[in-house]
């Protein structure tokens, strides 16, 4: 199969809203909470307004630059030099993304039911499996993925609805938090949590019909904010302000709540299983997106070979041993704030300065 | 010469699917157990298990109790932890939380504060949220070894009749491990578990054993259940027996059920929450002595102002009792008084821990009467 396979409009919702889900999956939603407490709901509204606001910008600007992703962008502003350094921030960032992904999931899956077994065997599994879907080509990730999203969403929503009989409203009181300080300005950190809108600055090229670029990233962002705000909801109910604990997983934690009747319990083994694939094929693309920039980078013809390095370097990375703690830095601290740098610092500031050239010329 | 390739290829992956894991862990090599108890010793803690009986077992180290069904292992130690691996050692099979339906804490052990034991087994992936926890007024042991007294068959629902009884009296609550997690992990409410005594070698459900955070600080009867289910809206059904108001030495007896649920608002005057009920229970008249008139609206009337009366005297009671003598919101009055501010910093100037045992309270019961029986005049 082909790389240069284009996305359907639905397609593309799908690739966007399973980034979201995977986010929701590696603890995001708890990190909201314990940052703003119980004014998540308004933080998260308030933040969601502002990610839009700049989501709509960002699509305006790529307006001018048909089928184009922020790499053309750069070229075509700073020439090779803006290309390759933007190019390999991007691949650092992807990296990092997929190294924390992996690192996390992994050890969730350890933690949660392959105690007994070594950390490795889970990470080969992943990584084989990336290998082989990178090799295969980009339509069989999408299909994947597709296949996979209305399970991922609907295991969600499930959630919601399963641990809503226990939902008060008290719960999500006093609607602005600790302080109007802490849920307006502290909280603008959130903004971190629509990290979507940083594969907006990769996917257009993607989209088979790229005149719809506004209209499906539009949606998709509603969609990923949609479930964004029904998980923080539901987890509002099990943790709030007062909570000292920090779980490894709390949609976990909240899918263990969940019972239908006496008849369907253990509702989180199915779950896990949706998230094993969830993550496989997010992976999978997020190895293709680095393979995407090499080969732009380094305008190499066939990117399909660069999946095994890739990979390699991968597992090897996996392989260092980290503790939790080094874990917890990299992605609260190095992982949030370079996604934040990218989404409103250095993709903004190309797009503006290669519109007003573009004006120019 | 690729078709060799290939299928030497799947004969080789052929080959492993014909044998057998010998690390692998069956369910032979698993006790799964049916409840969890939690005592107080001269060690720290002593762990008991209720597992069914298997004629297998070694009989040296640990101690244990036969039944026809089941047998009792205990051990001691300083954590839940240990103790499991001192059983596990002694049984020689790993024992397996994931049947467990009850975890049974002694009184003792309860007062003294659960939190450590309640974060190991929260760190367990395989006891189910859905586990019932019971505090019992003796040891945890002596409940295990008396629960088959019930008469109920011995399996994984050997406890449901402690729990399911809540639906049709009203006399105890539903409280399952994920319930009292939630309660401790929140701020605003205070956990609260079933309570059941050892009485003529049986367990009884008698009401909720009341906690402040991780300590259980006392109990509430079976009345000031009630009142706490109405309160909380878990009322499903209980009968109350009132004095009848039209002949003396007579009762009344009924059905109670909420025909709306309870409303709740919280004020802060001169510094003490004064805290409002709404509180909407429909009486089914069971039995009413020698003579009664439901056709008589006056009559019915009558009733529900003593069914009112009633209800006032034991929410009174009730309330006092969590606010004034236990000075533990089980009920959540924090969450609907902290509703009205928009910051948690605002509310935090009313220091609602300090001002919640000075609470008062105005009850408004609206109740409303009706008759099941098969005549309306006797």
């Amino acid at each position: 199969m082909e790389n240069n396979y284009k996305l359907e409009k639905l397609e593309f919702i799908a690739l966007i809203s399973l980034i979201m889900i995977n986010k929701l999956i590696l603890n995001i939603p708890y990190y909201i909470i314990e940052l703003v407490g119980s004014g998540a709901i308004t933080n998260i509204i308030y933040v969601g307004i502002i990610d839009f606001i700049i989501t709509l910008i960002i699509i305006k600007m790529f307006d001018n630059f048909e089928s184009s992703d922020i790499l053309d962008i750069s070229n075509f502003l700073g020439g090779n030099i803006l290309k390759n350094l933007i190019g390999i921030f991007s691949i650092i960032l992807f990296f990092i993304v997929s190294f924390i992904t992996l690192v996390d999931f992994s050890n969730v899956l350890q933690t949660i039911y392959f105690s007994d077994f070594s950390n490795i065997y889970i990470l080969i599994f992943f990584i084989i499996g990336i290998l082989c879907v990178n090799f295969i080509g980009f339509k069989s990730i999408i299909r994947n993925i597709c296949f996979i999203i209305p399970f991922a969403i609907i295991s969600v929503i499930v959630t919601f609805f399963a641990v809503s009989g226990n939902l008060d409203v008290n719960n999500l009181t006093p609607l602005l938090g600790e302080s109007y300080h802490k849920t307006f300005i502290v909280g603008l950190s959130n903004t971190f949590s629509m990290y979507i809108i940083v594969y907006l600055y990769f996917t257009k090229p993607l989209l088979k019909d790229s005149s719809s670029f506004k209209k499906v990233s539009i949606i998709s962002y509603i969609i990923s904010f949609s479930l964004l705000i029904l998980t923080v909801i539901s987890m509002l109910t099990l943790f709030n302000t007062g909570s000292s604990s920090e779980p490894i997983n709390s949609l976990f934690l909240l899918s263990r709540q969940i019972e239908l009747g006496q008849f369907i319990q253990r509702v989180d083994a199915i779950f896990i299983l949706l998230w094993i694939f969830s993550i496989f094929s997010y992976l999978s693309f997020v190895i293709f997106l680095i393979n995407r920039i090499i080969k732009k980078i380094t305008n190499i013809s066939n990117e399909k070979m660069l999946s095994y390095p890739i990979c390699s370097i991968l597992f090897g990375l996996t392989l260092i041993p980290v503790n939790i703690s080094q874990i917890h830095f990299i992605e609260n601290t190095l992982y949030k704030y370079l996604i934040l740098a990218f989404m409103f610092g250095v993709g903004i500031i190309i797009l503006v300065l290669a519109n007003l050239k573009r004006i120019r010329h | 010469m690729k078709k060799t390739i290939l299928l030497i290829f799947i004969l080789i992956i052929l080959l492993f699917s014909l044998t057998g894991c010998s690390s692998i862990n069956g369910i032979d090599n698993y006790y799964f157990i049916i409840s969890l108890g939690l005592d107080k010793s001269d060690s720290g803690l002593k762990v008991s298990i209720q597992i069914p009986s298997n004629s297998s077992q070694d009989s040296s180290g640990g101690s244990s109790t036969q039944s026809a069904e089941y047998e009792i292992f205990s051990a001691e130690g300083v954590s839940i932890d240990e103790c499991i691996t001192i059983l596990n050692n002694y049984l020689n099979k790993k024992i397996n939380l994931s049947h467990c339906s009850a975890l049974i804490i002694s009184e003792e052990l309860a007062k003294e504060g659960i939190q450590t034991y309640i974060n190991t087994l929260s760190n367990n992936t395989e006891l189910r949220h859905s586990c019932n926890i019971i505090v019992s007024n003796g040891t945890s042991i002596d409940v295990l070894e008396n629960i088959s007294n019930s008469g109920a068959v011995f399996s994984a629902r050997l406890y449901d009749y402690l729990i399911n009884s809540s639906e049709y009296t009203g006399y105890t609550i539903q409280s399952s491990f994920g319930d009292f997690f939630q309660a401790l992990e929140n701020d605003y409410y205070e956990p609260t578990t079933i309570y059941t005594i050892i009485s003529d070698n049986t367990i009884q459900t008698s009401g909720i054993a009341v906690f402040q955070r991780d300590k259980m600080i006392g109990t509430l009867d079976i009345t000031d259940t009630i009142a706490h289910l109405i309160t909380i809206n878990k009322l499903e059904k209980s009968t109350i027996t009132i004095n009848s108001p039209f002949t003396e030495n007579e009762n009344v007896d009924l059905d109670i059920q909420l025909y709306k649920d309870t409303d709740i608002s919280i004020d802060i005057i001169n510094g003490s929450p004064l805290i409002t009920l709404n509180i909407y229970p429909e009486g089914i008249i069971r039995s009413s002595g020698t003579v009664f008139n439901y056709t008589d609206s006056e009559q019915i009337k009558t009733l529900e102002k003593a069914t009112n009366t009633y209800l006032e005297k034991i929410f009174k009671n009730y309330l006092y009792k969590i606010t004034k003598e236990y000075n533990s919101d089980i009920v959540g009055f924090k969450g609907f008084c902290q509703s009205k501010y928009l910051t948690k910093k605002e509310f935090e100037e009313i220091h609602w821990e300090n001002i919640f045992r000075d609470s008062y309270f105005n009850i408004n019961i609206n109740s409303k009467i009706n008759s099941s029986n098969l005549f309306n005049k006797q």
